[in-house]
Parts: C-alpha cells; structure tokens; sequence
C-alpha cells in the first residue's frame, strides 16, 4: 500500500522534530519522553504505509524495553542518574560530522533514486506475501535467533545490572560511613559554635 | 503526488545523521544510548519505505525491520545494563570521565 503523501509528510516532520529533541534537550527525562514520541510516530508511519504487524513489533519490543527502564529509573539508587546536571556538549565536532554523513546519504540516495526497489522476478514471486508469512516460510531461523538474542539480552541484562551481596554490603558500609561522617561534622560544628558564644558575651 | 522509496530514504538519512548527531554531542550516556536506538531506527524506515512504497510489495523488508528492531531493543537494553552498573559502581555520569576508568 503506498501510502498518503500528506500524512508522511506530517509524520516525516514529527519524526525529525522528535528524534531532534531527543539529541539536543538538555533535561534528559524530556529527552526521553521525546525518543518515546519517535518510536511511537515511526509506529504510526508504518501504520499509514500498510505495515500492520511490523507496527505491532515496534511499539511492543521497545516498550517492554523502555517501560523496565522507567522501572529501574524510579529506584531510589538510580533517580540521580536522570536528574544529573546538563552537560556542555561537544557540537563543534558532532554537527560537521553528522552534517556530512547526511550531505553522503542524500547524495547517495538522490544518484541511485528507486533502484533500491527490487523488481521484475523477484516481486512476480512473493508479491503478495505478508510479514508473518516470510517469517515463518522464508526465515525461520532467523525468527529463532530473534527470539533467542531476546531471551539472552533479558538473561544478561539481570546479570549485568544485578546487585551481589558483596555489593550490598559495600552499599550498607558506606552508608554507614556516610552516617558517621555527618554525625562528627554535627559535632564539631556544635563545638565550634559553643566556642563562639563565650566570646561574644566578653566582648 | 506520490511518496515512493526516495522520500522514507532522505528521512531515514535524516534521522541517522540525528542519531549520529547524538552520540558524538552527548556526553551522557542515558543520552548516547537513546542516540543508538535513532541510529536503529533509521533502517527501519528505509526498509519500510523500500518495501511499500516500491512497485509490488515484498514482506522481506519488513522482516528484516523486524530483525531490526529486536536487535535495537537488544542493545539498548544492554547497554542501559551496562550504565546503571558502571553508575553504581564508579557514580559518574560523564562519557569522558568512564573512559579514564583504570582496572
């Protein structure tokens, strides 16, 4: 299905302006709700171009993806991570390079024009055929991969981001640290004003 | 007017020099993973426009964009794994800064 020239159009700005905000604000939370809007505006266009059930993959994967990283982020451990000060960034190096490898892309793009589309036999024979049909007719191994790199990402990521005990007893002494180091500064800064006081009264 | 492969490849170009843009500009590095997932969605958007928009739709496209996006969300995920241990560990939110860590 070809899809309408206006609605790509409304979708191809938003996706710029999306994915634009989600690089270049400065307030990381906003930053992430932007890079949500992107996934969710790439989801819709596939939904206007006709691709149904790649539409359902892309909001549902990064989804379960996103929605364990707002859960993880809500931690009191990991809040300061997000909330961390804005950082000068390096846009004398990155906005000539990213500026280039668009000017390759487009010119690359513009001199090839539609050659990218396959044609002739290879349409004549899976005109036709639907993503659930090439998954499990012409690429069942990779599907399998697929669901396997899935499960190994899920297993890693516990294992990486998992907190041992070794840890939580690190975590639990320098707490405690912290603890006496602020109950000795309370005291010495209760001295020091106790000291103050007397000499005030002389003089 | 018509939008055939051409217009989803100049966006798809567009969102990866953002991404590109991103990882080299952000010295964040909750910053620089959400740049890589740009940097996977660009494909996809080629992928998507070369399978619809072209002359006789061909599913393979959206296959491959569903690979895609596995992958992308793979390696997001495990490079956020990877962020909350080295914050844990070291506290420091600085690209530049984790790439002076001594083992």
């Amino acid at each position: 299905m070809t899809p309408n020239a206006v609605a790509f159009y409304a979708f191809a700005v938003l996706i710029v302006l999306a994915a634009g905000a989600a690089v270049g604000l400065p307030s990381l939370r906003r930053a992430g709700y932007a890079g949500a809007a992107v996934i969710v505006l790439l989801a819709l266009l596939e939904l206007v171009s006709g691709a149904y059930a790649l539409a359902i993959v892309q909001l549902v994967v990064p989804g379960i993806a996103v929605g364990v990283v707002v859960l993880v982020l809500r931690h009191d451990a990991y809040r300061e991570l997000l909330t961390a000060p804005p950082m000068p960034e390096r846009f004398w190096i990155a906005a000539p390079i990213a500026i280039g490898i668009a000017a390759v892309l487009v010119l690359t793009l513009a001199v090839v024009g539609n050659g990218w589309a396959p044609t002739g036999d290879v349409v004549r024979l899976l005109n036709g055929a639907q993503l659930i049909t090439v998954l499990h007719y012409r690429a069942p191994y990779a599907l399998a991969i697929a669901v396997v790199a899935v499960a190994v990402t899920v297993g890693a990521s516990l294992v990486i981001g998992r907190r041992s005990a070794d840890e939580q007893t690190l975590d639990q002494m320098l707490q405690q640290r912290r603890q006496r180091e602020e109950l000795a500064r309370r005291r010495r800064e209760d001295r020091e004003q106790g000291r103050r006081r007397p000499a005030r009264n002389d003089s | 007017m018509t939008v055939g492969p051409g217009q989803f490849a100049v966006l798809s170009a567009a969102v990866f020099a953002i991404g590109i843009y991103g990882v080299l500009a952000r010295r964040h590095p909750l910053g620089v993973a959400m740049a890589i997932g740009l940097l996977f969605a660009a494909p996809v958007i080629a992928m998507v426009g070369f399978t619809h928009a072209a002359p006789g739709p061909i599913a393979t496209g959206d296959a491959l964009a569903a690979f895609t996006v596995v992958a992308g969300s793979c390696v997001c995920s495990l490079g956020f794994a990877l962020i909350v241990l080295l914050w844990r560990r070291t506290g420091r939110a600085d690209i530049d800064e984790l790439g002076d860590l001594e083992g």
